[in-house]
């Protein structure tokens, strides 16, 4: 799964301990999942897309694998 | 669903840590005062056993089932992951080991090891620790992952 939390993190300007601490999870988490090598659960994505103020389906999108 | 509710507080890790350190160096301290102790005491060698049993199974314990500082989704598939790899492991061991000591194939040395191998199989903390290695190892490589990633 391809996500644009990189690309949303620089427009907020914030790092990845400052996402990793808004939505409860550590920064490696944040890592993996911005370089794809973990798949956040519904729950997180949806977190993570409130966080950002936009729909899941805008930051997550299925690659072409999945 | 969070499974963290199912795991220890992170401070019992810590508990876990110290009695697993505190193990090997019975072990010595036996080795060490073996002969001194035994003449005071002829069931030394039982109490000390005991000992280290209830240290490394206390220790390994402890540290397998405590929550990370940090526990979240992602070390949670790790725990699952770990589990996964420890089971297949032992089920293969278990099966080599008492395979070849049930058909008794091999020359008495190796028959040794692998007698030792099964009785240690049969008890619960090397799965444990194997479990304990295999979790802490992903842990590692996702620090250093992300470390590298930064």
């Amino acid at each position: 799964m391809k996500n644009t939390i990189r690309v949303e993190r620089a427009i907020l300007d914030i790092t990845q301990q400052d996402l990793a601490e808004a939505v409860g999870v550590s920064r490696q988490t944040i890592n993996s999942i911005e370089s794809g090598r973990y798949v956040p659960s519904t729950v997180l994505a949806l977190k993570i897309a409130r966080y950002f103020g936009k729909p899941a389906d805008s930051i997550f999108s299925l690659d072409d694998g999945d | 669903m969070s499974y963290s509710k199912l795991l220890l507080p992170h401070r019992c890790q810590i508990i876990g840590w110290i009695l697993l350190v505190a193990a090997p160096i019975e072990l010595c301290v036996d080795l060490l005062m073996f002969n001194v102790w035994r003449c005071i005491n002829q069931n030394y060698s039982h109490y000390a056993t005991a000992i280290l049993y209830f240290l490394f199974f206390t220790g390994t314990f402890l540290i397998a089932l405590s929550k990370e500082k940090e526990e979240d989704e992602m070390i949670q598939e790790f725990r699952f992951r770990a589990i996964a790899i420890t089971a297949y492991i032992c089920v293969f061991l278990f099966a080599v080991t008492g395979l070849i000591y049930v058909l008794n194939i091999v020359v008495h040395f190796l028959n040794m090891f692998i007698y030792v191998l099964f009785r240690l199989m049969n008890v619960s903390f090397p799965y444990f620790f194997l479990y304990i290695v295999i979790f802490k190892t992903f842990l590692l490589i996702s620090r250093y992952k992300a470390k590298k990633g930064n």
